[in-house]
């Protein structure tokens, strides 16, 4: 497995939609979750591969502008998630929505990056950046 | 219409991988333990060893 990371084709019209409407109907793509599927990104994904079978539920994470080649010109969001079970983590999407149920579902997918595979135990953590640059 | 491959949107993805130490009282972080039962740094709560651990941070590998 390679490390990858796009915004996916489907969450283009998430960026889109965010332009539209002094107050969005669109949320933001703030919401972590993470995936133990362990195939390399493609922006053709619509989601995480494979949910873990446990409870984590989606982190809200903290989004902003920050400066790349021009001020302001990126989009980082930054979140922990906390295993509740001993996982192997591959995987990690930003979503529109906390979701529903357990682990959460619902929403439509921003973001989607594979990384290393990272075994945690219970109580262990992955505090993630993750952050678009549109002008690279 | 043109379209630059060098203006698609760049996207990174770091991280900090937070390690529970093995607490020397438990040998290893008591498996199955709540998570609202351990203390602020992850370990049991009830455990002195636990609470005087601190966890380990180390970079998510790409």
């Amino acid at each position: 497995m390679a490390a990858a990371a796009f915004i996916i084709n489907a969450g283009k019209q998430i960026t889109a939609a965010r332009h539209v409407g002094s107050t969005p109907s669109q949320p933001e793509p703030k919401f972590l979750q993470w995936g133990v599927g362990t195939s390399t990104a493609l922006v053709t994904d619509t989601g995480l591969q494979s949910t873990t079978g446990t409870t984590e539920a989606r982190t809200t994470g903290s989004i902003s502008n920050v400066t790349g080649a021009q001020t302001g010109s990126k989009v980082q969001v930054t979140g922990t998630i906390t295993a509740l079970a001993a996982l192997t983590i591959a995987e990690v999407v930003l979503m529109d929505t906390v979701g529903t149920g357990s682990p959460p579902t619902g929403g439509n997918c921003w973001a989607h990056a594979s990384h290393g595979s990272t075994t945690l135990a219970i109580g262990e953590s992955i505090a993630y950046t993750i952050t678009a640059d549109f002008t690279p | 219409m043109s379209h630059d491959t060098a203006q698609e949107t760049l996207v990174e993805v770091t991280g900090i991988v937070r390690r529970l130490v093995p607490c020397p009282e438990h040998e290893q972080d008591p498996p199955g333990v709540q998570l609202e039962r351990r203390n602020p740094n992850g370990y049991h709560h009830d455990c002195a060893a636990c609470a005087a651990m601190t966890p380990t941070l180390e970079p998510l590998e790409a």
